[in-house]
């Protein structure tokens, strides 16, 4: 006769083990997240930023010294103690990997546990843009990575990619992008995850560069500000209280189609870029300059980027001059109207036409003459066109994390 | 560096968590016994009994008697102790003092207006009208001045809620910078808040309003001005200078294309609010005889509603200017409803034309609705702010004030 087995109920009410396990895990996540909030490398954390009694800190601290996430580093030179100076992550536990799917390029990062860039891999994604061809192509690059690092395979803790759409984290899903041909409800977490055996996050590039930004960029430590990213498309990614905001249905800050004065009158059909975005737009703003060349029937210098119609402003063009100023001014009344409706302390400017000096000065001095009642900052992105990749490889890391803060329940 | 400041995870407030705990299940799901809260709570049997003694020690719960017996000793039944204290609204209008006395369950208890005339509208005039009416509602409850946990005043300006001072109120003469909620504290003992009456009328609509259950929206008011109370993340978002939400300001086309020239700030606002309606339909109505007289903003809407077609004119004008507002916060924000509020912006007639003109725009769908609460609104956000910090204010252990905020996400640094 069979013995049977008596199964135990899977879901039950936590009881006091549980509840102790998920204490730590809880306890071990926050701790990694005061090391990557404060970059340990940079010296030792203050008592104050802990909030955990100092028990259970330092249970979770030899958990992590333990399994080898943590080492003892020999930069003690903070204030706030030897104690806390005298640990940092250890940035040889694991590796991750920060992924960019552009509109053209495929951009590929293989980052240490300390976020400290391996090695960079890139591919167009002009010809193979399918969501097939460009899991395989990820897959291809992260192997080289690994190969020309000399790094094994197990090494890998997560993964994080960002797709220029719309894009919800929970699920996992690429909702809708016109960047990507055949890119509609793209269940890219778990392509990802199936290809490379390893866990992995999906988010919207914006907002992946805004969290670049805020980790290691120009909006350190900033928990109000919104990342304008000007390239072919316009789009904002805003923290708020120290968070990112979604909405409800993950499109905030899809700004392309808000009404500003200056735009064109004409109501916008579907599938045309929006009414900002086809002033200051990188397609809106060459469009702009083959009409106005046509126009005078003067010099049609086509094939201009955005960035260098403006550094032709700069250099006299009168033309490129007229397009720089309403380009700016529309930026600037967006800008305006971002700030008054969330007053946060600063816009950083990033993308491709968004790094122009020209566009970025311009701007300055249409919101100097609006000055009331708000006056934004804006600053240039910092890490320029790798926002998008520290912010993949942060998100990877604190994917890479939470697994390792599970493992405290065991 | 002292310990004190590291709070979390020790003792008393890993009770205080577990109270908090107990006590929402208690509030929600009305009286239980303890063998109910612990299956419901996760919480061991012995911290339940230390917790609700502590709660009982407390004031907060108490036993109504036995239960019914599924076999073995009869289980005492516990109930929240509602009537243990108050809670006060209070709303300074532009010219009213509104009132609302609360017990902890959020049950109305009292309720007062009062008009406010210029020489009595100077700030120390309007806290001791306070303090007079908020003693008078208490006595007719047969309340000390102990029972009252709470005060949360709502203002028409923008607000330091941290420091509890009102920036600028343009309404009232004498009103800039006044460290109201310090000067409030010397009137009560108990915790006194000041907050923005937009961000507390967004919250209102949260608590029982037409917000209930959303994560995600914003409360546009139009009345005197114009102005939002932004929800993001479960909870209200303030900005960095206390001044998010002030689209009185914003530049939208339809401004520029109707009044190309005039650029000044806060033209919308003029222009939106119930004097810029008004003022356009008398000035209309000098050049015409067939403008009907009216007495405010709504009575406009109100004529566009019965056909009148100046009125009508007018109406799709404001609300293109609405149109535009709701659409801007749309795309920044992505809100699952956008609710307008408000003397003039909760008219139906203004709701219905801002959804037409919606209905054109393929991006930023967003639901449009209109407050529930009307003008008590700000009122019952004041009520809902001071309910949470004023009860587990009761269980504070001794020691350093807890930072009640961690509740509701934190405050923007000042």
């Amino acid at each position: 006769m069979v013995a049977r087995l008596k199964l135990r109920p899977v879901v039950s009410s936590p009881g006091r083990a549980q509840r102790q396990r998920e204490r730590k895990q809880r306890d071990v996540a926050e701790v990694l997240r005061q090391f990557r909030e404060h970059d340990s490398a940079s010296g030792g954390i203050a008592e104050r930023h802990w909030g955990l009694s100092s028990s259970r800190r330092s249970a979770a601290v030899s958990f992590l010294l333990e399994k080898g996430l943590l080492e003892r580093s020999s930069n003690g030179r903070s204030k706030a103690g030897p104690r806390n100076g005298a640990f940092g992550i250890h940035a040889g536990y694991g590796h991750v990997v920060g992924v960019d799917i552009g509109a053209s390029n495929l951009r590929i990062a293989l980052a240490d546990m300390n976020g400290a860039v391996l090695g960079k891999w890139s591919a167009s994604t002009r010809k193979t843009s399918s969501p097939d061809m460009v899991i395989e192509q990820i897959r291809k690059g992260v192997q080289y990575l690994l190969q020309h690092a000399a790094l094994p395979r197990r090494s890998l803790l997560a993964i994080a990619a960002g797709a220029p759409g719309i894009t919800n984290g929970d699920a996992g899903v690429v909702t809708a992008t016109s960047y990507l041909r055949g890119w509609k409800d793209v269940r890219l977490r778990s392509l990802l995850e199936s290809a490379l055996r390893i866990p992995a996050t999906v988010e919207n590039d914006v907002r992946m560069a805004a969290i670049g930004e805020n980790w290691r960029g120009a909006a350190r430590g900033i928990g109000n500000f919104v990342f304008l990213a000007l390239g072919t498309g316009i789009a904002a990614g805003v923290f708020a209280n120290g968070r990112l905001i979604y909405g409800a249905d993950w499109t905030a800050g899809e700004i392309g189609y808000m009404h500003v004065p200056g735009g064109p009158e004409e109501a916008t059909k579907p599938r045309d870029p929006g009414s900002l975005e086809s002033v200051i737009g990188g397609e809106g703003i060459q469009q702009q300059w083959l009409h106005g060349c046509s126009g005078t029937g003067v010099r049609v210098t086509g094939d201009l980027s955005a960035t260098e119609i403006f550094d032709r402003a700069r250099a006299g063009d009168e033309l490129a001059e007229r397009i720089l100023n309403r380009s700016a001014k529309m930026l600037a009344y967006a800008v305006y109207n971002i700030s008054l409706v969330l007053n946060c302390s600063l816009f950083v400017l990033g993308g491709g036409v968004g790094m122009s000096e020209p566009l970025l000065d311009s701007t300055r001095r249409f919101l100097e003459a609006y000055s009331e009642p708000v006056r934004p900052k804006l600053t240039v992105s910092s890490l320029g066109p790798d926002a998008q990749l520290m912010g993949a490889i942060r998100l990877a890391l604190d994917k890479a994390d939470s697994r390792i803060g599970l493992l405290a329940g065991d | 560096m002292t310990k004190e400041r590291v709070l979390l995870g020790r003792p008393p407030l890993l009770r205080q968590t577990n109270a908090q705990i107990l006590l929402r299940l208690l509030r929600e799901t009305g009286p239980c016994s303890k063998a109910d809260l612990v299956r419901a709570s996760g919480l061991s049997a012995p911290s339940v009994t230390n917790v609700v003694a502590h709660l009982a020690l407390a004031g907060l719960v108490q036993p109504i008697g036995e239960g019914d017996s599924t076999g073995g000793r009869p289980p005492d039944i516990l109930r929240f102790r509602a009537e243990r204290g108050s809670v006060a609204a209070v709303e300074i209008g532009p010219d009213f003092l509104g009132f609302l006395l609360a017990d902890l369950d959020g049950r109305e208890i009292g309720k007062a207006r009062v008009s406010l005339g210029r020489p009595s509208s100077s700030p120390p005039a309007v806290c001791e009208r306070i303090g007079g009416m908020v003693r008078d509602l208490l006595r007719q409850q047969n309340q000390t001045e102990e029972h009252l946990l709470g005060l949360v005043v709502g203002v028409p300006a923008i607000v330091n809620v941290q420091e509890g001072v009102v920036r600028a109120l343009s309404a009232l003469e004498g009103w800039s910078n006044v460290p109201l909620g310090g000067m409030l504290a010397k009137e009560f003992k108990c915790k006194v808040t000041i907050e923005n009456d937009t961000n507390l009328a967004a919250q209102g609509e949260y608590y029982r309003g037409a917000a209930q259950g959303e994560k995600n929206f914003v409360f546009i008011t139009i009345g005197e001005g114009v102005g939002a109370g932004i929800f993001v993340n479960e909870s209200i978002y303030r900005g960095s200078q206390w001044t998010a939400g002030e689209i009185g300001y914003l530049r939208v086309p339809s401004i520029s294309r109707e009044h190309p020239t005039i650029h000044k700030y806060g033209k919308l606002e003029k222009l939106l609010g119930a004097a810029g309606i008004l003022k356009s339909w008398q000035s209309n109505r000098q050049r015409s005889r067939t403008y009907p007289r009216v007495k405010c903003a709504a009575d406009v809407f109100d004529l566009a509603a019965a056909g009148n077609a100046e009125a009508k004119r007018l109406l799709r004008q404001r609300a293109t200017l609405l149109a535009d507002i709701v659409l801007d916060l749309a795309l920044i924000l992505n809100p699952s409803v956008i609710l307008l509020g408000g003397e003039v912006g909760n008219h139906p007639r203004l709701l219905q034309e801002v959804e037409e003109l919606l209905k054109g725009s393929e991006f930023a769908i967003v639901r449009v609705g209109l407050s529930a609460l009307g003008s008590s609104a700000v009122l019952w956000g004041a009520i809902y702010t001071a309910l949470d910090p004023a009860i587990f204010g009761l269980l504070r252990p001794s020691g350093p004030p807890m930072e009640s905020s961690f509740l509701r996400g934190k405050p923007p640094a000042a």
